[in-house]
């Protein structure tokens, strides 16, 4: 600048020369620098893939040399520049400007087919695109080591964590015996599985048979479901399999017996229902001394699972018996989300399990989820289900909305769950663009995965309009595939200039608080291609009821109406601090510590249990003012009842 | 108790609480206005897992010094370049147990520290609820550990929606819950351990009484301030002024001299002491509480 001032200047004559010397010398030094830099950057990124790795080395073999040329010369480049460290001399080489440029370009073409590489990689197993790059890097340069990759099977399959390896001769890590959920729960392989080839491939084989293996346990759970009535009860049956499909036997079973009973009261037995009520009930509450007893965490939620859905069993048949249903083809059973096995060829020699709501159907898709509980089934979440796969029925995404803490979320997994999907949950920001969307777009069609974009409306709007075409696309590609899904055309959908594969269960699902701070109003294009579902009041008194006596307690009903009473009143009497909630999240949590301690304590009142939960778990959070209010709240609803506070002596004398 | 803190009721209740809500949730906030020590609170729960062994570590980032991008990385656009942030960084370190993390560690714990803001709060949502995993732009995927625990600490929530609240359990320290007698306490038992001054503590326990209790700290309180403070930090300023006259009394040539002289009679010594030590009491509560007083400094001076 300040030489071009001078340049301007009248008496610049005497320097002129000196002065356009400068001025050339200092513009190549800052134009040479800026190469310099965005070399160097480039290079320290990609330095470590190709010169470290082999498997990289080996699969890019013509990158790699091109790297490797580049590499040196850089090396050679930068020891030039530092034997003379002066910016003048090192910048204002005949030619250096020339020779950075071709390392740019050089190094572009490296890096566009590493990208390529793993685009390429990511098709073959699609799971890769819930990975980051850096991730994804790491495993394809370790393929050769499954030790390593065992890692990073979590990140790749939402519940399993890693594989058991045996050992074999003198190379270990090549044959693995079974998996790992990640709440730790074992499942057996049906056979050995053998780690070959290369990485991508040996993952789409373990993922084949993660589903064959389930596969075959469900058959032979479903055979010894015989024996409840004989050698086996059911409460001692379910160890010996694990939580998920021990779930889904007693399920199909329960959706057998069901239609039987129908089948028995056409034929004139007008009891029947209510003997299978009573039936059930008894199963039940086999369950729930067994919950009592001492049990390992896992065979306690295992448990604890399946009183859940059993609960809403005896629901479902109660409604029946209460309101005089006798048809199956009446709604309130055709609405049950109802298992059943069959055969998915005449040809096939097996049966596979299928899952009915209403005309919707589905074959069941057995991934492994582990040991994760499920959620309280009421009549909210049903209706849910049914907008939901309603929703997939008629190739649309699915959006459930409403204020926070009512299950949108969960629901939508619960529902991937129950049908043995992998639901990838991604939490929307304004900080995603089209580009990051169309990857997982690409994502899930590919693994027929469903994802679940929690707090969709949070994405900028221009964003949102791009997203809109993608999901168009997404669910076009679906909607042809649909009544000829053997078609190999159909197969393939084109999204984002590139042919992609998709599979039949991919789904995509979207939640939403409407009219929160600094969220947008979805375009109408958007909302045209999901099908709404309101989610408002959750039947938290249900759900309390279900979780209270899952864990363990006689009182369930009694309880939760108190409970519930308390909060109710609580939520207007009590002063109003944002910080007070006094909704799902706040129950689930009181319920859990209420569980904790009816176990440290199984012989003692219920009442005084729940209510030191209640109130222990409470008051922190309750300002003074609002103090003797709560305490007073409390002590109307458990009369004459003062349990001291569960004292931790440990923690406090550790204070 | 450790750091000379003091071991009243209100707050190891506080602290029993606190560690009571992080069994049953992964994810908190600990709510209370300046000064009512919320800091302390948490550092003291985390030294006494440590000291019954169960290993803590914790770390703290203030959420709103830096960027949304800063705080959970960034994709450059055009180099398609990933850019960690402090928060992304920090739990991937938590969850494979790099760095300065152990898998010995019992309870790993990320403190937030800072004003909550739905910008950045908000992204948390996957981590604050069951889903327990942190979902960064680049489709990385970072689970939360059962070890790990997230510890928001705030002054008020007036500006989280009520999806953020929700996830959270709560921890409200009241102003009353544990007050600033326990923080006096502290001061007095360093000058009775450490400074091993009797005479001081013996003054100024005599001064506190007698100036401070809790009516007219709280009368003072209301009165109107040309900027808002709370008691603790008056407190605060009058122990640090208290402070650095006392090291000044036994530095400086000149009061060196002066109790040499007073010295010289040893029976009126004690006394005169006093008499200086209460002079400094006064001018620092003067300086402290007096110091934000608008329109009623007169009264206050009387």
């Amino acid at each position: 600048m300040d030489l071009m001032s001078m340049n301007a200047s009248k008496d610049s004559e005497t320097f002129k020369e000196q002065l356009l010397k400068w001025q050339k010398t200092l513009k190549t030094i800052d134009q040479v620098l800026v190469l310099w830099v965005k070399v160097q950057k480039n290079w320290m990124r990609l330095e470590p893939i190709f010169l470290a790795s082999e498997d990289i080395r080996a699969q890019l073999p013509e990158d790699t040399k091109r790297f490797e040329k580049v590499d040196a010369e850089w090396k050679g480049l930068m020891a030039d520049a530092s034997e003379d460290p002066g910016v003048v001399a090192a910048t204002n080489t005949e030619g250096r400007d020339k020779v950075l440029e071709e390392f740019i370009s050089e190094i572009d073409l490296c890096e566009k087919a590493l990208n390529e590489y793993l685009e390429q990689k990511k098709k073959i197993f699609p799971r890769f695109y819930f990975l980051s790059n850096q991730a994804l890097l790491d495993i394809l340069s370790n393929g050769n080591n499954p030790e390593k990759v065992n890692e990073y099977i979590s990140d790749c399959f939402d519940g399993m964590k890693n594989m058991k390896f045996v050992e074999e001769g003198n190379r270990p890590y090549r044959v693995a015996q079974g998996m790992f959920a990640k709440d730790g729960e074992y499942v057996q392989f049906n056979s050995n599985f053998q780690i070959q080839g290369a990485v991508e491939n040996y993952l789409c084989d373990l993922e084949r048979k993660m589903q064959e293996t389930l596969k075959g346990i469900i058959i032979e759970a479903k055979e010894t479901t015989d024996e409840w009535a004989t050698e086996k009860p059911r409460e001692l049956w379910l160890d010996d399999y694990c939580s998920q499909l021990a779930l889904l036997a007693t399920q199909i079973v329960w959706t057998e017996e069901t239609i039987r009973t129908f089948d028995d009261l056409e034929s004139g037995s007008e009891s029947a229902m209510k003997d299978f009520n009573g039936l059930i009930v008894a199963r039940i509450k086999k369950l729930i001394e067994r919950v009592r007893g001492k049990l390992t965490v896992e065979t306690r939620v295992k448990v604890i699972t399946i009183i859940t859905i059993d609960v809403h069993s005896r629901d479902v048949i109660k409604k029946f018996v209460d309101s005089k249903i006798v048809e199956q083809s009446h709604f309130a059973w055709a609405s049950q989300l109802k298992f059943g096995m069959e055969k998915r060829n005449p040809k096939d020699d097996i049966k596979q399990v299928m899952s009915t709501i209403c005309d919707w159907k589905t074959w069941y898709n057995y991934e492994f989820i582990g040991n994760t509980g499920r959620l309280v089934i009421t009549p909210l979440t049903d209706r849910c289900y049914i907008t939901l796969t309603q929703a997939l029925n008629l190739s649309m995404g699915g959006a459930p909305a409403g204020p926070a803490g009512t299950g949108k979320t969960e629901t939508t997994k619960d529902l991937g769950r129950a049908l043995g999907l992998q639901v990838v949950v991604f939490n929307c920001s304004d900080q995603m663009n089209y580009e990051s969307m169309g990857l997982i777009f690409m994502g899930l069609s590919q693994a027929g995965a469903w994802g679940c974009f929690d707090e969709f409306n949070r994405i900028k709007i221009e964003v949102l309009s791009v997203v809109s075409q993608q999901v168009k696309l997404c669910l076009d590609a679906i909607k042809r595939l649909k009544p000829n899904p053997a078609n190999v055309q159909f197969q393939q959908f084109l999204f984002n200039d590139e042919l992609i594969a998709i599979k039949l269960t991919a789904g995509y699902f979207i939640t939403m608080n409407p009219g929160y701070a600094g969220r947008t109003e979805l375009p109408e294009n958007l909302k045209a291609l999901f099908r709404s579902c309101a989610m408002v009041v959750p039947d938290i008194i249900l759900i309390c009821e279900n979780m209270l006596m899952a864990e363990g307690f006689d009182q369930a009903q009694d309880l939760s109406k108190k409970f519930m009473t308390l909060y109710d009143l609580a939520k207007s009497l009590l002063s109003q601090q944002v910080h007070y909630d006094w909704g799902l999240r706040a129950v689930k949590s009181v319920l859990r510590q209420a569980g904790g301690l009816k176990r440290a304590d199984p012989n003692g009142s219920e009442y005084e249990i729940l209510m030191r939960a209640l109130r222990d778990f409470n008051l922190p959070k309750i300002v003074v003012e609002d103090r003797k209010i709560f305490r007073d709240l409390i002590n109307d609803l458990f009369p004459n009842m003062d349990p001291p506070r569960a004292q931790n002596e440990e923690l406090e004398v550790a204070c | 108790m450790k750091a000379g803190r003091q071991p009243e009721d209100g707050f190891i209740q506080k602290c029993v609480e606190l560690a009571e809500i992080l069994v049953v949730r992964h994810c908190m906030f600990v709510i209370g206005t300046p000064g009512v020590a919320k800091t302390t609170i948490w550092k003291n729960m985390a030294e006494a897992f440590c000291s019954i062994g169960h290993e803590t570590i914790y770390d703290i980032v203030d959420p709103k010094a830096v960027t949304s991008d800063e705080l959970f990385g960034c994709m450059n656009v055009k180099t398609k370049e990933w850019r960690d942030g402090v928060l992304s960084v920090m739990m991937r370190d938590m969850n494979k147990c790099q760095g300065k993390f152990k898998p010995t560690q019992k309870y790993k714990w990320v403190i937030l520290d800072g004003d909550v803001d739905p910008m950045w709060i908000e992204s948390l949502n996957t981590v604050m609820d069951d889903n327990k995993v942190l979902t960064l732009v680049s489709q990385e995927r970072i689970p939360l550990t059962p070890s790990m625990r997230l510890i928001i600490e705030v002054s008020h929530l007036k500006n989280a929606t009520p999806a953020t609240v929700s996830r959270g359990g709560v921890l409200f320290v009241n102003d009353t819950d544990i007050g600033w007698r326990p923080y006096m306490d502290t001061w007095l038992a360093k000058y009775k351990n450490v400074k091993k001054d009797e005479t001081a503590v013996i003054a100024f326990t005599l001064y506190i009484t007698q100036y401070c209790n809790e009516a007219y700290i709280d009368d003072l309180m209301k009165k109107e301030m040309i900027a808002p403070v709370c008691a603790m930090g008056s407190f605060q300023s009058l122990t640090c002024i208290i402070d650095y006259q006392y090291e000044q009394l036994y530095e400086t040539k000149e009061s060196q001299e002066l109790i040499k002289r007073l010295k010289e009679v040893p029976d009126e010594f004690a006394e005169k002491l006093k008499l200086i030590y209460e002079g400094f009491f006064a001018f620092a509560f003067m300086w402290s509480f007096g110091a934000t007083l608008s329109e009623e400094r007169i009264p206050f001076n009387t």
